[in-house]
């Protein structure tokens, strides 16, 4: 047996960047990645302490301006009761975050446990596992949420609907899931983690799902503003929140006849809901940037 | 192929049948159907056991399911609460609605295809970045909101301007001042990358501006004293009156749908748009495509032979998944412009007032036969577009 | 001497990336003359392929190209890619590396092959087809007649191989540049693709650009030799003469990695150590850090390049001195404790 002697291995270290330190420095060069962000927070914030901070609660009649355009008073306007519009506008949009909260970790919860399941054990696990999805695929979400959703009672249920939404919603992560581990599991460093014995649940935990994780992230974060669609085009309808909760969608629905005498009461609900889909977007396409090692933004 | 098809046609039975168990069961728990009539005063108990025996409500769940299976697989969908035969209520939704989304998702492949196509051979240009904001922003769009929006900018406001059209000369001139500048600059920008002749820059963009002028002044002129009917309809989904002539009709048909296919169109074509551009990205940078190049092919050959032929196939599977977003946004669209189509045919049937179950399973199980047949057809089309895939 | 086809000076690519610049060629310059192969070998990423990607103008938008490519009297380097296409895929045509990639799935190798006869030809199709078979006999593909209307998925790897060479030469080029053109392919069809590619040169006369990394290929075909390392020529000569005697250490380092019958029971060489970054160049000799003979000149300052007038050129200080030692491949010899 020989061995070498006189190696040198500092001669091989290579300056190598930590690969989550590229990825953030990726993302915040994002200029609209970043952008986004900054708005989000602040919409979040807002729509969270907003009852704390700004002058009007959102059931407070303020019966002196009724029916005001924006002002300085009221940078919303007010509606026929001369309650506060941004007070309300803040108070739907917490409400339809939080539900989209929810259901994009419920979703991405069942979607990467069901996906990881079907694509790391495959055969009869995954053919039943897909077939669910395949199933839950054919009926569109908005129809199966409203069959079931229109009976809640009105008040307290938004986290009913956001179990609901999140239950019936993970479909997509699971087939990206699937298909991340379908190719890593061939990987040789799986192979190897297989070969000296780890049990499976440490492979699938410890050794494929941390290399799945950024187009995780990148579809928990898009699902957000999917949610939000879905939630307000519910509320919308009537079959999601009900008074005297509010959303987003319940306040476009309650304005609507107002446009045309009344254009801001229509106006701001909407904007806030693009606002917070196209930021979260923003954010989604960011980070999928930011983790696809194959993009490397030159510009000519 | 037929094989195939009878083959998918087989494996759609136990997904249909699945769906139907599923939906059954919760249609079933969505809500007492005769709330409203036990709540009625002097309804004699009897009447209500009749209903009850009637709509099945006595039975136990696998009965039920089963006389309803047993009638649907004999292409009976039943009678709906007030005793109507569900299918040519279905029907009639049916043809509104398919015309409806046919028409806006092929408009919205095409357009979708065309600017994915520019924006992946161009990318990072300025046409990309805006082309890619606009799909973010259609993303992003509550649909209900829009609708509402393009009721009254589209529909409301353009017909008063019908009513009374003209424009005014500093609309002419700001217009007339864009389009020439702009077309200076993509002149200019071709000239730079020496696809067009020096001095294409102030060729175009005087042309331009010379024809823009020509054009608003004869609008200005056209448009003085005139008058036009309110053109976009903003309720309903078919002209009223169907004594009058056929163009008149067509253009009624198209006044009404004008403003629905709209809606529609901004829910497909993002995905579209941005599917097709990923996948021409994609297929650019492919070996083969260098080949191409290297055999010395014109580019315009390379990107359409080459690169599209080949971009397309991942697309044909996108098709299939917008139609479920479709159909949602089919709900919410005939719902702000009142068509009679399969949204409203669904929200009647949940809540009027009070849940329905024949129709409700009615709607859901066409709605997921569409679905199956959608996915055969874009298997088929994606079989015939990759020559590596065989059918069988 | 024969005339000289291609004419490379001081080709320089760039490409700007958001890390700063990766300055991928730096000043390479080279003579292809008529019916001559020229063999280029170098590790992954020492720029053989950029060098050959920027000959036929594909490399993307963004490579900054400076210098001079002339192919007879036309001047390449600063073309636009449509005044390119009467050069591409006539003048000069490439082969790639992975047939199964550089092929297009959907269409047909006889559609292809027809495809790029009609390219540069106003054939019709009749003549271009029958000329097609005929460049799939002359590559070596049995029953061409049937295997015209195949897609690229019903032929193997080598085959395959054999389609992209006859698509290379459809048009008869002058210049054809094989980039590893072996390198996917198992060792028994890279020998039959080596055969039918010696044979395409005996029979059309064109000269061939072979870029490897494996000097083992090239020694039975190529007749002159470019060494390139971090994105420069550091040696250039005839086969023989760089084979016998090599001069740069570099050199000596892969050709002590061949094993060859004096290595039987020793160690094969090993050059330590990886490639430099091409992101930030330094004034010094690219391969100093690796290099068992580096002195402190070889850091101070960077070799002149290698003139293509030279007969056997070298960019490195200490040629002189090596060219002079007795046991070159000594100098890579690993101690060994048995």
């Amino acid at each position: 047996m020989s061995t070498i002697v006189g190696s040198h291995d500092t001669e091989f270290a290579i300056e190598v960047r930590s690969q989550w330190r590229t990825i953030v420095r990726r993302f915040f060069r994002h200029r609209l990645a970043m952008v986004s962000l900054i708005v989000l927070s602040l919409i979040f914030f807002a729509s969270i302490f907003g009852k704390y901070i700004w002058r009007f609660d959102y059931m407070e009649r303020d019966t002196a301006n009724l029916s005001q355009p924006p002002s300085w008073t009221h940078p919303f306007g007010t509606d026929s009761l001369g309650k506060d519009m941004l007070a309300l506008t803040l108070r739907g949009a917490q409400r339809s975050i939080l539900i989209a909260l929810v259901v994009s970790i419920l979703s991405t919860t069942i979607g990467v446990t069901l996906g990881a399941i079907a694509g790391y054990f495959r055969g009869w696990t995954d053919a039943v596992i897909m077939r669910i999805t395949d199933l839950l695929l054919t009926i569109p979400l908005l129809i199966l949420a409203g069959c079931i959703s229109w009976q809640f009672d009105g008040g307290g249920s938004w986290w009913l609907l956001s179990l609901l939404l999140g239950v019936l919603s993970w479909q997509g992560t699971a087939r990206i899931v699937r298909g991340e581990f379908l190719a890593l599991r061939e990987k040789e460093f799986v192979e190897a983690a297989r070969a000296i014995g780890v049990r499976d649940r440490r492979i699938i935990f410890r050794h494929v799902l941390p290399n799945a994780l950024g187009p995780i992230i990148v579809s928990a974060t898009l699902s957000i503003a999917g949610a939000i669609l879905v939630e307000t085009a519910l509320s919308y309808l009537g079959l999601g929140v009900k008074a005297p909760d509010s959303s987003l969608g319940l306040l476009v629905s309650d304005y609507q006849a107002a446009f045309q005498t009344r254009p801001w009461l229509f106006w701001f609900p909407g904007i806030f809901i693009i606002v917070i889909c196209l930021g979260v977007n923003f954010v989604g396409d960011g980070l999928r940037d930011a983790f696809d090692p194959k993009q490397t933004r030159v510009r000519s | 192929m037929t094989a195939f098809i009878i083959r998918r046609l087989l494996i759609a039975v136990p997904v249909l049948f699945l769906a139907s168990v599923f939906t059954f069961f919760l249609v079933i728990n969505s809500g007492d159907p005769l709330e409203n009539l036990r709540a009625k005063p002097g309804i004699s108990p009897q009447v209500i056991k009749n209903e009850e025996v009637r709509l099945g409500l006595d039975k136990p769940f696998v009965e039920r399911y089963t006389n309803w299976a047993g009638d649907f697989v004999r292409g009976d969908l039943g009678t709906d609460m007030k005793n109507r035969p569900v299918w040519p209520q279905l029907w009639s939704a049916i043809k509104y609605t398919l015309r409806l989304v046919l028409i806006a998702e092929l408009i919205a492949i095409s357009i979708g295809l065309m600017i994915g196509i520019v924006s992946g051979v161009r990318q990072y240009s300025g046409f990309d970045y805006s082309t890619t904001f606009v799909s973010f922003l259609f993303f992003s769009l509550p649909v209900f909101w829009f609708a509402n929006l393009l009721k009254v900018f589209g529909a409301i406001k353009f017909n008063d301007w019908l009513e009374n059209p003209g424009i005014s000369l500093a609309f002419a001139v700001v217009i007339t001042a864009f389009l020439g500048g702009s077309f200076y600059l993509i002149g200019r920008k071709r000239e730079r990358l020496r696809l067009a002749k020096p001095g294409a820059g102030l060729k175009w963009g005087g042309v331009s501006l010379g024809v823009t002028a020509l054009v608003m002044l004869s609008a200005f002129f056209y448009f003085k004293n005139r008058e036009y009917g309110r053109f976009v309809k903003t309720l309903g989904s078919e002209p009223r009156d169907l004594s009058d002539s056929f163009a008149s009709r067509l253009w009624s048909y198209v006044g009404h749908g004008v403003l629905p296919v709209i809606v529609l169109f901004t829910i497909s074509y993002a995905g579209y748009s941005r599917y097709m551009r990923a996948s021409m990205l994609e297929q650019l940078s492919a070996d083969h495509v260098r080949t191409a190049r290297a055999k010395g092919l014109s580019e315009t050959r390379v990107i359409m032979r080459h690169a599209f032929r080949n971009a397309l196939i991942p697309i044909a599977t996108i098709a299939t998944l917008s139609w479920g977003g479709l159909i949602a946004g089919a709900v919410i669209t005939e719902r702000v412009f009142a068509w009679n189509g399969m949204g409203d045919f669904f929200l009647d049937s949940l809540s009027n007032p009070t849940p329905d179950p024949n129709r409700l399973l009615a709607f859901v199980m066409i709605t997921a036969t569409f679905t199956i047949l959608f996915n055969i057809v874009a298997d088929i089309i994606y079989a015939v577009l990759d020559p590596r895939i065989r059918l069988g | 001497m024969t005339e000289t086809l291609l004419q490379v000076r001081d080709l320089a690519v760039d490409f700007p990336t958001d890390d700063g610049v990766v300055r991928a060629v730096r000043g390479v310059s080279f003579d292809l003359r008529r019916g001559e192969v020229l063999g280029i070998v170098g590790e992954s990423g020492c720029g053989k392929s950029v060098t050959n990607l920027a000959i036929m103008g594909l490399l993307p938008k963004t490579a900054q190209v400076s210098g001079s490519v002339r192919i007879g009297m036309e001047e390449i380097v600063g073309r636009y890619p449509n005044e390119m296409r009467d050069i591409r895929g006539k003048r000069i045509a490439m082969i790639f590396q992975d047939p199964m990639t550089s092929l297009n799935p959907v269409y047909t190798v006889g559609w292809q092959l027809v495809e790029t006869i009609r390219a540069h030809r106003k054939t019709k199709k009749a003549e271009a087809r029958s000329r097609a078979v005929d460049l799939l006999r002359l590559v070596g593909i049995p029953n061409p007649e049937d295997r015209f209307d195949s897609y690229p998925h019903e032929f193997s790897g080598g085959m395959r191989q054999r389609v992209v060479i006859a698509m290379a030469i459809a048009n008869d080029p002058e210049v054809l540049i094989a980039d590893e053109p072996t390198t996917a392919l198992d060792v028994t069809v890279q020998a039959q693709i080596l055969d039918t590619l010696q044979r395409i040169r005996r029979e059309t006369g064109t000269a061939i650009i072979f870029i490897t990394h494996d000097l083992g290929v090239l020694a039975g075909i190529a007749d002159r030799l470019l060494v390139m390392y971090a994105g420069r020529v550091v040696e250039s000569g005839g086969i023989e003469e760089v084979f016998d005697d090599p001069q740069m250490p570099y050199t000596i380092g892969l050709l002590g990695a061949i094993p060859g019958e004096d290595s039987h029971g020793r160690r094969l060489n090993q050059i330590k150590g990886a490639p430099p970054s091409l992101m930030r160049v330094q004034d010094a000799c690219q391969f100093a850090p690796r290099c068992p003979l580096a002195v402190a000149a070889c850091t101070a300052s960077e070799p002149a390049p290698v003139a293509p007038s030279m007969i056997h050129g070298v960019a490195c200080h200490r040629a002189a001195e090596i060219a002079a030692m007795s046991d070159k491949r000594s100098i890579f010899q690993r101690e060994e404790v048995v």
